[in-house]
C-alpha cells in the first residue's frame, strides 16, 4: 500500500476529522446530482455541434465516444471537486474528474475506518460509496431501467477484467478495490497490467485465453490516444464489433476535458454552481487557468486581477489548449491551508471527502477525512 | 429526514470485508499525536502480525432460527482486543464486545466440559452451530486461556469443528473468483488475440511522470 505516505515522506492521510453539518453534506449531495445531469446535456451539445476541437478531443477517439455515448454506456464511477461548501461559501464546480478518478480507497474505505478506529460508531457519513458503485456494476447487466437488487435474475457469466500500470502501486491498490467491490456484486472477475491484456478486434479483451466482457482500465483516455502502436484503432473496432464495453466509457472524456467548464458556463450562465470560465483570459479577475487535461494541478496557475501570476505549477500538459476560471474561495482553518471537497458520483453522489492544501491542490495534497455532526 | 447517503460508522455492510483489516492498521488513530495514523509497509505488517497475537476480530452471520444456528463469515487479526460484528436473521448488526465474547465462550467451555456442546461430538452433515459453539471454535485461543483451551485443542472433534468453521470463513474472504475455471461460455482461444499494448514489452507508452494516471 503506497497511498498512506507522499513521495516526500509526509502522511497523505490526516489524522483528524472534519466536521461537517448535515446541511452541508445535503447540499455537497444535491450541486453533484444537479451539475451530472447538466454535464450530460452538455456533453450531448458537443456531440449534436461537432465541438470536439474546443475540448482539446482527439481526433481518433471521436468515433470511440460517439458510440459509447449512443450505447448509454455505463458510466461507473466519478469525482466532483469544489470549492465552497463548509463555513458559509457558496459551492462552485472547480472541475470532474470522470475518466479517472482518484481518492477512491480513501474516500470509501479509510476514513469510514478512522470513526471505526476512534470507537465513533454512531457517528456519520457521508459515505455510500460501496454500495453506491457495487449497484452500478450490477446495472451493467441489469440495464439502466431495472432495480439493480434483481442482478442475479439477469446475470448470464459475464465478466470484468481490470487493469492498471504495473508500475504505479497507488492504481493498482484503486483498481482491486474496484475489482472487489464487482466481485461482491456477484461477477466473474480478474486483474491483469494494462501491458498483460490481449486484444482481438474480432473477439474483444483476453487475459490468457480468457474473453472478458467488461474491462475496466484505469489509464486515461486521452493518453490511449497518444499510443502509436495502433491501439486505439483496436479498441474502437471491438467497440464497433460489440465484442467488449470499457469502463469507464470513453465519452467521461467529454467530462473530464476543461474545456467543458467554458461550455457548460455558455449553456447555464445563471447556475449558482459554475464559475465564469472562458478560453480567453478574464478581464479584471483573480483566476485560474488550467489546460484541457491536466491532472492533479499539474500545468495551473493562479492569475491576479491585474493578470499577474500569483503561483504556478508546471507540468507535462502544457501542449494542450488552456481554459481560464475565476478563482473561487476555498474554507481555510486557522493555518491558512485550503480545503478541496471531493464528491464522488456513482449513478448519484455517494460519498465526500476533502483534499487540504496550501492554494493549489495537486498530488502533494493531503486527504482529510470527515464526519457529520 | 434520514438521508440515504448518509451513512452511520457502525454499519458493517457499507465497505464489504476490506474495512476491517483497514481498522486493523489504523490502531494509534485514536491518541491524536498527530503521528501519520500509518507507517511504511513493513510496520504496517508488522503491526498486523502483533495484531494476530493479541485477538481477532469476527464476523458472525446467523444461518437459522429455532434452534438458532450461526457460522463465521469473515475473520481478522484485531490489535484491539477480539470482537465480533453479529448478523442476525433480520439484517440487524451488533457488535458483540471482548467481554461478552468471553462469557459466551466460558460459557459454552463449561458446556464442553459437562459434555453437552456439540464441538466435542462428530461433526454432523449440515449441522449448525449455536452462538457459543461458533465463537469457540472461531477464536478458542484468544478467548479462553490455558488448560481448557489446551484440553479442547486436544480433542478431535474440537478440531474438525475448528477446521470446518475456519474453511468457510475462509472461503467466504476469497471473493476473487477465477473466470478461467468458471463455466464461463464465451471463453475461447487467444490465437487472434494481440498483447504487448501499453508499455508490455517496450517503452511505447506515453510515459508520464506522474505517480499515478488518476486526476
Amino acid at each position: 500500500m503506497s497511498w498512506h505516505t507522499d513521495v516526500d515522506g509526509t502522511a497523505y492521510l490526516v489524522n483528524e476529522l472534519l466536521p461537517v453539518t448535515e446541511a452541508e453534506a445535503e447540499a455537497y449531495y444535491k450541486a453533484a446530482n444537479t451539475l451530472y445531469d447538466m454535464y450530460v446535456e452538455a456533453a450531448q451539445h458537443v456531440i449534436d455541434n461537432d465541438l470536439f476541437f474546443e475540448l482539446d478531443i482527439p481526433f481518433n477517439l471521436i468515433s470511440l465516444i460517439k458510440r459509447s455515448w449512443e450505447n448509454d454506456d455505463l458510466h461507473l464511477y466519478g469525482r466532483f471537486d469544489f470549492a465552497g461548501g463548509l463555513d458559509g461559501l457558496p459551492i462552485k464546480l472547480i472541475e470532474f474528474n470522470a475518466d479517472t478518478p482518484t481518492g477512491l480507497f480513501e474516500t470509501a474505505v479509510v476514513q469510514w475506518a478512522l470513526l471505526k478506529a476512534n470507537g465513533m460508531d454512531g457517528e456519520s457519513q457521508f459515505n455510500t460509496v460501496y454500495e453506491a458503485i457495487q449497484n452500478n456494476f450490477r446495472r451493467l447487466v441489469t440495464g439502466l431501467e431495472n432495480d439493480p437488487a434483481h442482478f442475479g435474475e439477469h446475470y448470464r457469466y459475464q465478466n470484468i477484467l481490470f487493469s492498471s500500470m504495473a508500475n504505479l502501486p497507488e492504481d493498482e491498490r484503486t483498481v482491486k478495490f474496484l475489482q472487489q467491490i464487482a466481485s461482491e456484486a456477484g461477477f466473474q472477475t480478474d486483474f491483469a497490467y494494462m501491458g498483460d491484456v490481449g486484444f482481438s478486434e474480432q473477439e474483444g479483451v483476453f487475459k490468457g485465453d480468457t474473453r472478458f466482457d467488461y474491462w475496466f482500465k484505469l489509464f486515461p483516455w486521452e493518453d490511449v490516444a497518444l499510443e502509436t502502436d495502433g491501439i486505439t484503432g483496436i479498441l474502437d473496432e471491438i467497440s464497433r464489433n460489440n465484442a467488449g464495453t470499457f469502463l469507464n466509457p470513453a465519452y467521461t472524456l467529454l467530462f473530464q476535458s476543461k474545456g467543458i467548464l467554458k461550455i457548460l458556463y455558455e449553456l447555464f450562465p445563471d447556475s449558482p454552481y459554475l464559475l465564469e470560465t472562458r478560453v480567453e483570459p478574464l478581464q479584471g479577475k483573480k483566476q485560474v487557468s488550467k489546460t484541457m487535461f491536466g491532472r492533479e494541478g499539474a500545468n495551473t496557475a493562479i492569475i491576479d486581477t491585474m493578470g499577474k501570476v500569483l503561483k504556478e505549477i508546471p507540468g507535462e500538459y502544457g501542449n494542450y489548449t488552456k481554459v481560464y476560471q475565476e478563482f473561487a474561495e476555498f474554507p481555510q482553518d486557522g493555518e491558512g491551508r485550503s480545503y478541496q471537497a471531493g464528491v464522488f458520483f456513482a449513478w448519484e453522489g455517494c460519498g465526500l471527502g476533502f483534499r487540504r492544501a496550501w492554494d493549489i491542490h495537486d498530488n502533494m495534497s493531503k486527504f482529510v477525512s470527515h464526519r457529520i455532526v | 429526514m434520514a438521508k440515504h447517503y448518509i451513512k452511520k460508522a457502525i454499519s458493517y455492510s457499507a465497505v464489504g470485508g476490506l474495512g476491517f483489516t483497514i481498522v486493523a492498521a489504523l490502531q494509534g488513530c485514536g491518541d491524536n499525536t498527530g503521528q501519520p495514523p500509518m507507517g511504511s509497509q513493513d510496520q504496517r505488517q508488522d503491526s498486523i502480525a502483533d495484531a494476530a497475537q493479541q485477538g481477532v476480530f469476527m464476523v458472525i452471520q446467523q444461518t437459522g432460527a429455532n434452534p438458532d444456528t450461526y457460522e463465521l463469515k469473515e475473520k481478522y487479526p484485531s490489535s484491539e482486543g477480539t470482537r465480533a460484528i453479529l448478523k442476525t436473521l433480520d439484517g440487524d448488526e451488533r457488535v458483540l464486545s471482548e467481554a461478552e465474547l468471553k462469557e459466551l465462550a466460558e460459557a459454552e467451555a463449561q458446556r464442553v466440559e459437562s459434555g453437552e456442546s456439540q464441538l466435542t461430538h462428530p461433526v454432523a452433515e449440515n449441522q449448525g452451530l449455536s452462538l457459543g459453539e461458533t465463537i469457540l471454535a472461531s477464536a478458542a485461543g484468544a478467548l479462553i486461556g490455558g488448560m481448557l483451551a489446551n484440553k479442547l485443542m486436544g480433542n478431535s472433534n474440537f478440531q474438525r469443528h475448528q477446521q470446518q468453521t475456519n474453511q468457510r470463513a475462509s472461503s467466504s474472504m476469497s471473493s476473487t473468483r477465477n473466470p478461467a475455471q468458471s463455466n464461463n461460455a464465451s471463453n475461447r482461444g487467444s490465437s487472434g488475440t494481440r498483447s504487448g499494448f501499453f508499455g508490455g514489452n517496450s517503452n511505447s507508452t506515453s510515459g508520464r511522470s506522474s505517480s499515478s494516471m488518476g486526476s
